[in-house]
């Protein structure tokens, strides 16, 4: 990727971005019922007056036609604005600033951790191609690929949690009262297991493509004058496998960055933490267009710019893309 | 390669893992049940205190819910079919008209304010809509325009309000300082939205605090209700909370063996599930008697009932409810289902197309596969599964009338609304009856029958009207026995089952009563429930 063409590509990440606003805004609204139908009465719970079904009505925009409603949606976007959630009672903004931060707590380290040990134990599996290393590891990377996430949320916490008391049932702390370093450390106490679930999830197809890019290079004529040199293995792999097996892995990280988001949103329901998974999850069911629209755009954004910077990242340590126009 | 393994990836392997240990170890900080805490499990989350806000699916409803036998007090509950107070004495006079409601005790409310006439007062007058209600000798009055036997039933989940707390404030301007403050045995101390809980802690102002054992109560929100019954089991939490909503056959059966847990078994007015007919669209008595022929109600009971369940009854109305007169109990007849599509017209050639609204988000789609196959049975009904997911989207297809029949789970809470006996699920989504209360229409308007106005009422409004107007027990019953006769001839409606509400808890627990609506955690058995060491 050159210079230019990754110019191109965030340009296109633009337009992206424009379609998904408009995904977005439509999406949602595509959904039959009323959005004030949870307000209004369902099953045996209480109703509101028409004077306040008409006022959330026209809080909504609901009044206007899609247009007028599609333009002021965008108002709002481009002044920071994410709308009101009548569920909530507050700002939507508000809300996701509650709740992003706690799934954050558990996709970052979910996703550092997978590409470290993606990257290092793919490296060293494809570098010991055919081996029974390789062989083991790629068989519990493939096996581990076919769990669906929510059965190896279960699984740890049927293991770890009721089995062996290990760990808690969930949530991100303890109900003591603690701070400072006691607090801390319950919070990691807290976010082992669901982590390890993500970790779990997202790393076998880090590591296949780590072992297989790099089984390929291991077959590659400078390999074999590195070794044939009297190299180290270490040396080998640090020295002249890493650089040139970086960059399809770390294209990849950029889109398993939305691939965790997306993952978290079962393990925020198994390890209950109330994090944008939970949200996203009850804004569907409580037909709540503020709350879906501003989540599905916060995880959107967060997706584009992970590829983009995954991109970037790649053109700096690459000098062949740098210089491929030049060339 | 070995040197490698060697100094980078043991040692590493090694410091994460010993880590690890060590952060758990000092940080384990295991909630547990200690003797003096109760720990409750629910799978609803508390997103806010706000107690105004709280009809339908709003953010405060939630808490209300959490907290009304615990940090709120109900005006009345109901236990073993009788109504009772913790609150108020209850007096009725000769002629049905007046009810009088007097405090038992010096009640305080959590700030220390008495709780007072003027708060009965407050309650009553903002729960009734026309009737009049007024202070007389420190006690607060009811007068109703005609006598209802069921007058009491309709206050069923009521809370007293605090009249110097909640007058004249609105969703938007209470503070949650206020909107906690009840005269309940337990008071809110605080939510912790990072651990999931909620906790409360035992008030020494309840008239009866020295007979609370618990000091503290803790509500440990899930985000699943498997996550919820592995830690039950686990004896991480002692009962669940679900609003008198029971477990299902599968929660029950995963419960049985489990060591440390008993389950409680009662008996409450819902039907966990009723097919309701459009009886404005679907008008051919002999297609519901058919469809009522056809269904397996056996097969039923045995997937989808725990040990409690039982055959329903065409009338619909189940042998312990009040008003129950001898209906005959809803047993497969294929031979005499086929026989009515025939005289109705139908044939192998020429079958009736009917069409099931069904909601995907919950085991609706289990009953309605089954019935699917008890009705193609006939050989003479083609089914068509109309799925919609979500409570609103499936809310606003019947609220248009255009289904043909749907499923519908019929709640305690809603079998005792407006008239009683489910009736309002009956009703069409325009009625004069709820005009006023649901401005947007009957929010459960399965049914879809027409009562016509108040001058000239259809057959099935005169039976409605009957049973709101009920003076006595007696003139209840009849009206009653008119109801299922009505449901026999003209088949409005499906039970397809009778089952008990079955609750989970820890076999620690002891001492504790059941309330219908509530299950075990209700007012009186936080007083009286504790905890085995």
């Amino acid at each position: 990727m050159s210079v230019k063409r990754f110019f191109k590509t965030a340009i296109f990440s633009v337009l992206a971005l424009a379609a998904v606003l408009a995904v977005n805004f439509f999406l949602p609204r595509l959904m039959p019922g009323d959005p004030l139908g949870h307000l209004i009465g369902a099953d045996d719970v209480g109703a509101i007056s028409q004077e306040q079904y008409d006022e959330y009505y026209k809080m909504l925009n609901l009044d206007k036609p899609m247009g007028e409603q599609f333009a002021q949606y965008l108002k709002e976007i481009f002044s920071g604005k994410m709308g009101y959630s009548i569920h909530y009672g507050r700002d939507v903004a508000d809300v996701i600033g509650e709740k992003l931060p706690r799934t954050l707590q558990v996709a970052l380290p979910a996703w550092i951790i997978s590409a470290l040990l993606a990257f290092f134990w793919g490296t060293l599996a494809g570098y010991k191609k055919h081996r029974a290393f390789d062989r083991i590891s790629t068989g519990a990377m493939v096996a581990a690929d076919t769990v669906p996430t929510f059965l190896m949320a279960m699984l740890l916490l049927i293991v770890f949690s009721y089995e062996l008391g290990w760990f808690p049932f969930g949530a991100l702390n303890s109900a003591a009262d603690l701070d400072g370093a006691s607090m801390f450390a319950d919070r990691l106490y807290h976010l082992v297991l669901p982590v390890l679930t993500l970790v779990i999830a997202s790393t076998p197809k880090k590591f296949i493509l780590m072992r297989n890019v790099t089984a390929k290079a291991v077959g590659e004529k400078y390999i074999i004058y590195a070794k044939a040199r009297g190299l180290s293995d270490m040396s080998v792999l640090c020295r002249h496998i890493f650089p040139n097996v970086g960059q399809p892995f770390i294209s990849m990280l950029g889109t398993s960055f939305g691939k965790i988001l997306s993952g978290s949103i079962v393990v925020e329901m198994i390890f209950s933490i109330d994090g944008m998974g939970m949200l996203v999850s009850r804004g569907i069911t409580d037909m709540d267009f503020p709350v879906l629209q501003a989540a599905l755009m916060t995880i959107a954004f967060a997706v584009i710019i992970s590829n983009l910077a995954a991109d970037a990242i790649c053109i700096l340590l690459d000098p062949k893309q740098r210089l491929e126009e030049g060339a | 390669m070995k040197n490698f393994k060697v100094k980078v990836f043991f040692p590493i392997f090694i410091a994460l893992t010993v880590t690890v240990c060590a952060l758990g170890l000092a940080a384990c900080n295991k909630s547990g049940t200690a003797a003096d805490t109760l720990a409750v499990g629910t799978t609803m989350t508390v997103d806010s205190l706000n107690r105004l806000a709280s009809t339908g699916g709003d953010s405060g409803y939630n808490y209300l819910m959490l907290s009304s036998t615990l940090a709120q007090v109900p005006l009345i509950y109901s236990e073993g079919g009788r109504i009772s107070s913790v609150l108020c004495d209850i007096s009725v006079s000769d002629d049905g008209l007046k009810y009088t409601f007097a405090l038992k005790d010096v009640f305080k409310w959590h700030d220390g304010k008495d709780v007072t006439a003027d708060d009965l007062l407050f309650t009553l007058q903002s729960s009734l809509g026309g009737e009049t209600v007024e202070l007389q000798s420190g006690a607060a009055v009811v007068t109703l325009k005609k006598p209802q036997a069921r007058f009491l039933d309709s206050l069923l989940g009521v809370l007293i309000m605090p009249k110097h707390l909640l007058e004249g404030e609105t969703a938007s301007t209470i503070t949650d300082e206020k909107s906690v403050i009840g005269c309940g045995p337990f008071k809110f101390i605080k939510r912790n939205i990072a651990a999931g809980t909620v906790e409360f802690e035992k008030f020494d102002g309840y008239p009866y605090a020295d007979r609370v054992s618990f000091k503290k109560v803790v509500f440990r929100c899930f985000g699943s209700e498997d996550t919820m019954r592995l830690a039950l089991k686990a004896g991480e939490i002692d009962i669940i909370w679900n609003y008198g909503y029971g477990l299902n056959a599968d929660g029950a059966s995963d419960f049985e063996k489990a060591d440390g847990i008993k389950l409680e078994t009662y008996t409450v007015k819902a039907v966990p599930k009723v097919l309701f007919f459009n009886n404005t669209k679907l008008t051919d008595t002999r297609v519901k008697s058919a469809i009522r022929k056809a269904i397996d109600y056996e097969k039923i009971g045995r997937i989808f009932g725990t040990k409690g369940a039982s055959l329903p009854r065409e009338g619909f109305v189940a042998p312990d409810i009040f008003g129950y007169t001898q209906t005959a109990q809803l047993t497969r007849d294929l031979v005499g289902a086929r026989a009515l599509l025939k005289e109705a017209g139908y044939s192998e050639d020429n079958k009736f197309d009917f069409e099931l609204l069904v909601r995907a988000d919950n085991n609706d789609t289990q009953y309605a596969d089954l019935i699917k196959t008890d009705l193609e049975e006939t050989g003479l009904i083609s089914v068509k599964l109309k799925s919609i997911a979500g409570a609103q989207q499936w809310q606003a297809y019947y609220r248009a009338g255009s289904h043909m029949a749907s499923l519908a789970s019929v709640t305690e809470a809603g079998y005792g609304f407006e008239a009683g006996y489910a009736t309002r699920y009956l009703l069409a989504a325009d009625n004069y009856v709820m005009r006023d209360s649901f401005p947007q229409g009957n929010p459960v308007c399965h049914g879809n029958i027409d009562i016509g106005t108040p001058d000239d009422l259809t057959e099935f409004g005169i039976i409605r009207q009957a049973l709101a107007d009920a003076k006595n027990l007696d003139e209840l019953s009849e009206a009653a026995a008119a109801y299922q006769n009505y449901i026999v001839d003209n088949a409005p409606c499906i039970a397809l089952l009778y089952d008990s509400k079955v609750q989970a808890l820890s076999k620690k627990l002891e001492g504790y009563r059941v309330d219908a609506t509530f299950g075990i955690l209700n007012v009186q058995g936080f007083i009286t429930m504790k905890k085995a060491v």
